[in-house]
């Protein structure tokens, strides 16, 4: 009898003992990330990974807001930006774009820590999907740079802070700025490390392929002020995708959502869109046959509240953000201003007018000439303005151009009868850190005001 | 000299409380033996069943008392002499020389010189006096009941002054042969000794009194893996019997609980436990305590629910049928807890049910029926229909609300306004004359719609309960089986609950009870039904009346009001075809029923099978299973179907009505599943060294498994008839009636599944030394469960506790002590902890779905990998003393406990450069401490009156010590609830009031006493401007129970208090907060008749006027320290009057016992602090939703066959 009892007891403790991994079952919804698919869920939040930022919308000179009524439609925090203020946040405020770059780049570092050595995946298809993380991080941080680190000067990159460059998922790194070089070669050697993964044809515009891969470095180069390498990378962005949309046959109900917007390389959107009265400077640049005039902007009067003037409305018509990623009219601009740049003017003029053909009827549309390298430079950072509208995208335009003599003026603006001067290479052309982020983390450092 | 004896004392009341337990039956009884010896620790068990008057023994003894000597015969194997002390305590000194005989010669000898002989009754020998000649003699014959009418065998009888007696058999019968005119004497340990007089009579029945005292000293407590004697453990516990349960007739279990032990607070209104506070800054669950039913958790960590969410006027579902409970222990202290881990370190409550018990079967029948009268409306704080009117003239003139016919374009889509504002307008319209208006409203002031609310809307709330239970035992086997089936009814009319349970508790040993099997099974069934539209009506959304909207009109006819859109425009739209958009109360009782069906199921078995005299094993397991169903039916005729579904329609160009969403009514299923299955191994020593030592071990092993599953359906156009539903797309766009699109959405949630498996090794041990003089224990919990995002390491922990026990009355050297009758000293120190939930040292991702737009699965990670989480521990203290006086006529428990927590786990700001803005972090300490004191006092204790009467005090508070919770600048703690360092968590703050200004607008002082205007932003106002009120729950609380008992006549008064604590007033609620329009249906607190109307009204009001309001007005109002009261208040919860049948009576019917009774409760506040009578605990912010329970009257009947 007792040897039954201790038999029986033992072989149930030995059951137990046998059972140490009993308790690590999976829950059906929440886990920690181990299988290849966890990271492509990861990879595939659009929700987190296509916003991208705000304020650039309210600081550049796309808009000017004079009307009273418009003016007391924006809020307090809008008007600092607005009036390039020493401050935006209060103590107890925070930046939402800072936190959501920055929540891009951890869940990007989340995935490229991982995935490589993630079960049940495709060699293939973790490489895309860490492919894809690179170039999360890299456009996080190429916004990043041009929003809160000073204006970039070609041969002064290595002594100009950049932001904090966290490039693994962990919470308790220090986050001192490193120079402005080491974070431009980090985004470079990221997309160029990421770009023979990446797929030729992604399965949609939110995820990032080849093309957007040459689009970014196009760009970074862009703002970097390296002509040669912006240009050739426009190019080779274009050699993938050079579809137009024709606004010659569309109208206001007709323009597509973003997602199926052949122009957009690499969707990612601006976090508010703002219903403000556009720069009568910027539109005076158009022509009122352009059909960026009648499709892409909305007069005032329809507005609430009412205003004299047009308002940027592209969006508005899809319900949708604003697209401010890479689109294929932004890379022939690109190619367009390097060609000019390199004196190759009346090749960089063709390329302008090569994107007017789509943006006029027919009956409009007439060829733009340049005399002089000048001039033309003129044209493209012209048409640069009217395509590019709306999307923020002028802001860094206006950064970068400071290092041009006489590209970019001052920009004045009068709120409540205060008048506030943005002078070129200005401190105030860098957005101030929040003080709450600050805060917690004094090593950042406060950019001069 | 009192040492001496207590081993025989110890060894002749277990064996009677054995005899009693058990029955006649012979081979019980031997194994009964064998649980004897075994506690003696020194005869082995096969060796006893030789017991007879021919063994032989080897037996010496010289010049010992004979006490000691029959002492020392009692240790011989098998050999088992029952007889009291004072028999035998004349005799000092005796011997017998060394010798093997016979029990019988040995006895025969040892009471040669004694007037004393033996008798073997009922397989025991028992010594009597030598029998006398006596004349005369009369042969009684009779039966011995306990008070419940359970015939008690093992009962000594003896006749005073002439040596003789008997013992009653397992039947409770006994015969006896004594002398006229004797007193016979009825004894038993754990009862009152009884006499009675024979007089002519031969039959005599007797009914003993149970002990509650000598009872005391050997109650059980259980921590769900073992049942000790209270007098073994060292921890801090609290016990409530199936009689205390039974005094208060309530459906709700927790209104039976409420007062009746020190340390716990039961809150009846929100159905939540709490023992010794809180010890997290987590909410709801995280500081409940854990509740397990006979041995297992629950699969309900609540023992009961309200049907509806809308505060306290739901129905009750149970989750126990209070019937079943034997006893429930709550565990307070770490030595009480620890054996439970993770989960206890809020304490457990451990609720035994009701086994069988060996003997004859018993059948017993309760119920008990309540009634409540609504509670008196005209009591409730509501303006009266002309100060309401006279408001809502106010908000017009000042253009607060503005005429809603007035609008431009094709559909006015302007909420309605009052009756009497309609009157108003229509006035400055010139549809009706100015004299008609005032005619109008001079009439709508006369009408008060209490009356109608009170005939339409409520009811009597009715509860009636029966159970009906059998119970019983034979040699091997005990059963109990019962039924019960609640009803409750509260007052809003269309809400009920049904509660069904079937209970059957089975045991049966084998191999001479050395294998013991018992299997559980509990069966619970309930059904609630919830109706909002009574409360609604009270309330203050657009559904609600305000003080002149009556339900009927003269006629009778309902009154159909048109709430959501002008009644002309509805009006006309139903002349389209439109369904009718008209709303009245009564009509909606019948609609939009909430069911909740729930099935539960608990299966446990366990075997136990004594390896040795010391050493057990047991295996057990338990199946449990949660079945729920919600079904939330919006008929097509209901008011929410109505509106959906004219809100979707619209007309087509052809004339036609066009139904955006399916024409029909809507169902709403979710289902709620659960699986619960634990299996244990365990084993338990029992081993004694002589007097010296004792040790009591259990370890053992367990494993659970934990699935959940939950998802929901939503049905669209369900045809009342058939039940057939039409198919709908979520997602597919309707034009509205407003001209702007719309879709259905998906509301069905996902489905959420979860499996949780738990791996635990626990072990207790407590060794007592010399008798229990001095007593160590310890207990040691290794936990281990699912948790993604830990290692082993990190997440499973041991968890222990220490306890210690000292009798100093057992010390030669504390005679001092003699003036009390009990005393014990125990100590404790122990860890509880609680897992972090809501960070990981590992990321955690959760997947959402699928994108909107792309299609794609998407997920993002939910805690990042936070090297530094860990867990939350708690380490606890407590000091307790049991003392008694006067032989325990009054005896009580003091309870000292001090509680550290550290590591609180709390969402503290992270640098959002790391991709997180605020993280779960062992953030915070913080401290509690507080005592418990129980006390128990038999006032008068004579034949025919009992008074006896218990107070529980209990004091518990907390304070946050983490220094990084310092104040903050703002003033956001005035209705905030982030931790402050130095305080306890429930803290308030309050503006400090200066009355109002000259345009009726609040003023409050700041710190350096300027007065600031609400209108004044210069100065910002800082937490250091605002004044500390108080604790917002109670730190002293507790209960004080009386009950007096004349012959068979109870009555008993229950009270609970509740000190120290503070509460908000609400004053005004649904009023403008700002100028401009105002939507909504204005509050109808009498305080908004009070406001200020005009200047030099602020000498004489402190509310806000409507003129000039603003923000900063109201809410500085709404929070100043004039509107903080204290909560403070004493309750007289029942008052309760039972009378027993005499068993005398019952002699020749079927019954057994048979009682009834009568109480009344929630009889109101015998005190309350704040001047205005509320009653603290019902203040809420909704309107009317929370009236105080209402006096509710219970007439109680049990018997049993």
């Amino acid at each position: 009898m007792q040897k039954i009892f201790i038999l029986s007891y033992l072989s149930i403790a030995a059951l137990f003992i046998s059972c140490s991994n009993y308790v690590e079952v999976e829950q059906p919804n929440t886990r920690s990330p181990k299988y290849t698919s966890d990271f492509q869920y990861l990879i595939n939040n659009k929700n987190l990974f296509e916003p991208s930022y705000t304020l650039p919308l309210l600081s550049s000179d796309d808009i000017d807001v004079t009307n009273a009524a418009l003016m007391t439609s924006i809020t307090e925090n809008d008007k600092r930006v607005y009036q390039w203020g020493e401050y935006y946040y209060t103590s107890d405020q925070t930046d939402a774009n800072w936190i959501n770059l920055y929540k891009q780049i951890y869940t990007a570092n989340e995935v490229l820590a991982g995935v490589l050595s993630s079960q049940k995946g495709s060699e293939t298809s973790k490489k895309t999907i860490y492919a894809e993380a690179l170039m999360q991080r890299a456009y996080s941080y190429l916004i990043l740079m041009n929003l809160y680190s000073s204006i970039y000067q070609p041969g002064k990159g290595d002594e100009i802070p950049g932001v904090p460059m966290l490039l693994s998922p962990d919470l308790y790194a220090k986050l001192n700025r490193p120079s402005a070089n080491s974070v431009y070669n980090q985004i470079i050697s990221d997309v160029r490390e990421a770009l023979p993964s990446l797929a030729v044809i992604p399965d949609n515009n939110f995820h990032p392929g080849k093309t957007a891969a040459y689009a970014l470095l196009a760009r970074t180069y862009l703002y970097m002020q390296q002509y040669d390498s912006a240009g050739v990378n426009a190019q080779k962005a274009l050699d993938r995708q050079n579809t137009l949309l024709d606004l010659r046959t569309l109208t206001t109900s007709t323009l597509p959502k973003n997602l199926q917007d052949p122009e957009i390389i690499f969707s990612k959107t601006a976090t508010t869109s703002y219903t403000l009265s556009l720069n009568p400077q910027l539109l005076s640049l158009f022509a009122t046959s352009d059909l960026r005039y009648s499709l892409y902007t909305r007069d005032g009067g329809a507005l609430y509240p009412a205003f004299t003037g047009r308002a940027f409305y592209r969006n508005k018509w899809t319900g949708e953000s604003v697209n401010v990623g890479p689109s294929v009219s932004e890379m022939m601009l690109i190619k367009a201003e390097c060609l000019v740049r390199a004196n190759k003017y009346n090749e960089g003029v063709q390329v302008v007018n090569d994107l007017r053909k789509y943006r006029f009827k027919s009956a409009d549309y007439t060829p733009l000439t340049a005399s002089s390298a000048t001039a033309a430079l003129k044209i493209v950072l012209d048409e640069r303005r009217r395509e590019m509208m709306g999307r923020g995208t002028r802001w860094f335009d206006q950064r970068r151009l400071c290092n041009d003599a006489g590209l970019m003026p001052s920009v004045v603006r009068v709120v409540n009868g205060v008048t506030y001067t943005l002078d070129p290479m200005s401190n105030r052309y860098t957005y101030p850190v929040a003080q709450k982020i600050l805060d917690l983390n004094p090593e950042i450092g406060q950019v001069p005001r | 000299m009192k040492k001496k004896k207590i081993f025989p004392q110890i060894f002749t009341y277990l064996w009677k409380k054995i005899v009693l337990l058990s029955g006649i039956n012979k081979s019980a009884r031997i194994g009964l033996v064998v649980v004897v010896s075994v506690l003696l620790g020194n005869i082995y068990p096969t060796e006893v069943k030789a017991q007879s008057l021919n063994q032989t023994i080897t037996f010496e003894v010289k010049n010992q008392s004979l006490d000691r000597a029959l002492q020392q015969l009692n240790r011989m194997p098998g050999v088992k002499i029952a007889y009291s002390v004072q028999q035998v305590s004349k005799y000092t000194s005796v011997s017998v020389e060394k010798g093997t005989r016979t029990v019988d010669a040995t006895l025969s000898l040892l009471l040669e010189r004694t007037n004393l002989t033996y008798t073997m009754k009922a397989n025991s020998i028992l010594l009597i006096e030598r029998p006398q000649k006596s004349v005369n003699k009369r042969r009684i014959t009779g039966t011995v009941f306990d008070r419940n009418n359970v015939k008690i065998p093992g009962v000594t009888i003896r006749a005073e002054g002439a040596n003789v007696g008997t013992v009653s058999d397992a039947h409770g019968e006994y015969t006896i042969e004594v002398p006229e005119q004797a007193v016979l004497v009825y004894s038993c340990i754990g009862m009152i000794p009884q006499r009675e007089h024979v007089g002519n009579r031969s039959v005599i029945h007797v009914q003993l009194e149970e002990d509650a005292i000598m009872l005391k000293s050997v109650e059980i407590v259980s921590t769900g893996y073992q049942r000790l004697p209270a007098e073994r453990a060292t921890g801090a516990f609290g016990r409530i019997s199936s009689e205390d349960l039974k005094k208060t007739p309530a459906v709700n279990i927790m209104e039976k609980l409420e007062g009746s032990t020190p340390g716990v607070n039961f809150d009846v209104r929100t159905n939540t436990i709490r023992i010794r506070g809180v010890n997290s800054f987590q909410t709801t669950d995280a500081v409940s305590p854990l509740v397990v039913i006979d041995g297992f958790p629950a699969i309900d960590q609540s023992l009961a629910s309200s049907v509806s969410t809308l505060g306290s006027a739901g129905a009750i579902l149970s989750r126990l049928n209070a019937e079943d409970i034997e006893s429930i222990t709550i565990l307070k202290d770490a030595a009480a807890t620890s054996i439970w881990g993770a989960k206890a370190a809020n304490g457990v409550i451990v609720i035994e049910t009701k086994k069988g018990k060996r003997g004859a079967t018993s059948i017993s029948f309760s119920t008990n029926l309540s009634i409540s009268a609504p509670a008196d409306l005209n009591k409730l704080d509501r303006m009266s229909s002309a100060d309401y009117i006279d408001l809502e003239k106010e908000l017009k003139i000042n253009g607060f609300i503005t005429d809603p016919t007035k609008f431009t374009g094709t559909l006015n889509t302007n909420k309605p306004v009052s009756d009497a504002l309609d009157w108003m307008f229509s006035a400055d319209r010139g549809t009706v004359t100015a004299a008609a208006r005032d005619a109008a409203l001079a009439k709508l002031s006369q009408n008060n719609n209490n009356d109608q609310i009170k005939k339409y809307l409520l009811q009597n709330a009715v509860s009636q309960q029966y159970n009906l239970s059998l119970s019983g035992g034979g040699a091997t086997n005990t059963y109990y089986i019962s039924s019960n089936y609640t009803k409750d009814v509260p007052v809003f009319r269309s809400n009920q609950a049904d509660n069904y349970f079937l209970t059957g508790n089975f045991s049966n040993s084998f191999l001479d009870d050395r294998i013991n099997l018992k299997i559980g099974m509990n069966y619970n069934y309930s059904y609630g039904k919830s109706n909002s539209a009574a409360l609604n009506a009270l309330g203050s959304t657009n559904y609600g009346l305000r003080p002149y909207d009556m339900l009927v009109d003269e006629d009778g006819n309902r009154i159909q009001r048109s709430v959501d859109l002008l009644g002309s425009v509805v009006d006309n739209l139903a002349s389209k075809g439109y369904m009718s958009w008209r709303y009245n109360p009564i009509d909606e009782l019948n609609y939009s029923n909430s069911t909740r069906k729930d099935n539960r199921l608990r299966v446990t078995v366990s075997l136990d099978g004594k390896i040795n005299n010391w050493l057990s094993a047991s295996v057990s397991g338990s199946i449990q299973k949660l079945n729920g169903t919600t079904d939330i039916l919006d008929d097509q005729d209901s008011y929410i179907m109505r509106n959906s579904i004219n809100k979707a329609t619209t007309i087509s160009s052809a004339g036609k009505l066009v139904y955006g969403i399916p024409y029909g009514g809507r169902l709403i299923t979710s289902y709620n599943q659960k699986d619960d299955k634990s299996f244990r191994g365990q084993f338990n020593v029992n081993k004694t060294w002589g007097r010296f030592a004792t040790l009591n071990f259990l370890g053992g092993a367990e494993i659970r498994e934990s699935q959940g599953i939950k998802y929901q359906q939503t049905r669209y156009g369900l045809d009342p008839d058939t039940y057939m539903a039409k198919s709908y797309d979520p997602s597919v766009s309707y034009m509205t009636i407003y001209g702007w699109t719309s879709t259905i959405g998906y509301n069905d949630s996902q489905v959420s599944k979860s499996i949780n498996r738990f791996l635990s090794y626990y072990s207790n041990a407590a060794l007592s030394f010399f008798n229990g003089k001095y007593l160590l224990s310890g207990s040691v919990r290794f936990d281990d469960y699912t948790l993604a995002g830990y290692s082993q390491s990190q997440r499973a922990r041991p968890l222990w506790s220490v306890g210690a026990k000292w009798k100093p009355k057992q010390e030669k050297f504390t005679e001092f002590l003699n003036f009390m009758s009990d005393l014990s000293i125990r100590g404790s120190v122990g860890i509880a902890g609680t897992i972090p939930s809501g960070g990981s040292n590992v990321a955690i991702m959760t997947i959402s779905g699928n994108d909107r737009l792309t299609n794609e699965t998407y997920g993002s990670i939910l805690t990042p990998a936070d090297s530094r989480v860990s867990w939350e521990t708690t380490t606890n203290y407590n000091l307790g003393i049991d003392w008694g006086i006067l032989k325990n006529r009054i005896k009580g428990t003091i309870d000292l406990y001090y509680k550290n927590t550290k590591d609180i786990l709390y969402s503290l700001p992270v640098n959002p450069t790391y991709g997180w803005i605020s993280l779960q972090k062992n953030g915070a300490t913080m401290k509690g401490h507080g005592f418990d004191i129980g006390l128990t006092a038999k006032i008068i204790e004579t034949r025919d009156w009992n008074w006896l009467s218990n107070l529980n005090v209990s004091y518990n508070t907390n304070e946050v010590t983490d220094s990084r919770f310092a104040k903050p600048t703002s003033y956001s703690v005035v209705g905030g609830s982030t931790p402050l360092v130095g305080k306890s968590l429930d803290y308030m703050y309050a503006y400090r009031w200066a009355g109002l200004d000259n345009t009726g607008q609040s003023q409050i002082y700041l710190q350096d006493g300027t007065i600031l205007k609400s209108t004044d932003n210069s100065k910002t106002v800082t937490s250091e401007d605002l004044k500390y009120m108080g604790r917002t729950t109670a730190p002293y609380f507790g209960g004080f129970q009386n009950s007096v008992q004349y012959k068979h006549i109870t009555l008993s008064a229950n009270i609970t208090y509740a000190f120290g604590h503070i509460f908000r007033r609400q004053s005004v609620n649904n009023y403008p907060q700002y100028k401009g329009t105002f939507s909504g249906v204005i509050g109808a607190q009498k305080d908004l008749a009070l406001r200020w109307k005009n200047p030099g009204d602020e000498s004489t009001t402190d509310v806000p006027g409507l003129v000039a309001i603003n923000y900063n007005s109201y809410s500085r109002y709404q929070y100043a320290d004039i509107l903080v009261e204290s909560a403070s208040n004493i309750k007289l919860r029942q008052i309760a009057l039972t009378y027993s049948v005499p068993s005398a009576l019952l002699q020749k019917t079927i019954f057994k016992s048979l009682n009834a009774g009568i109480s009344v409760r929630n009889l109101g506040m015998l005190w309350v602090a704040n001047k205005e009578k509320i009653d603290p605990d019902y203040v809420m912010t909704n309107n009317y939703t929370n009236l105080p329970p209402a006096r509710t009257y219970y007439f109680t009947l049990n018997m049993t066959f």
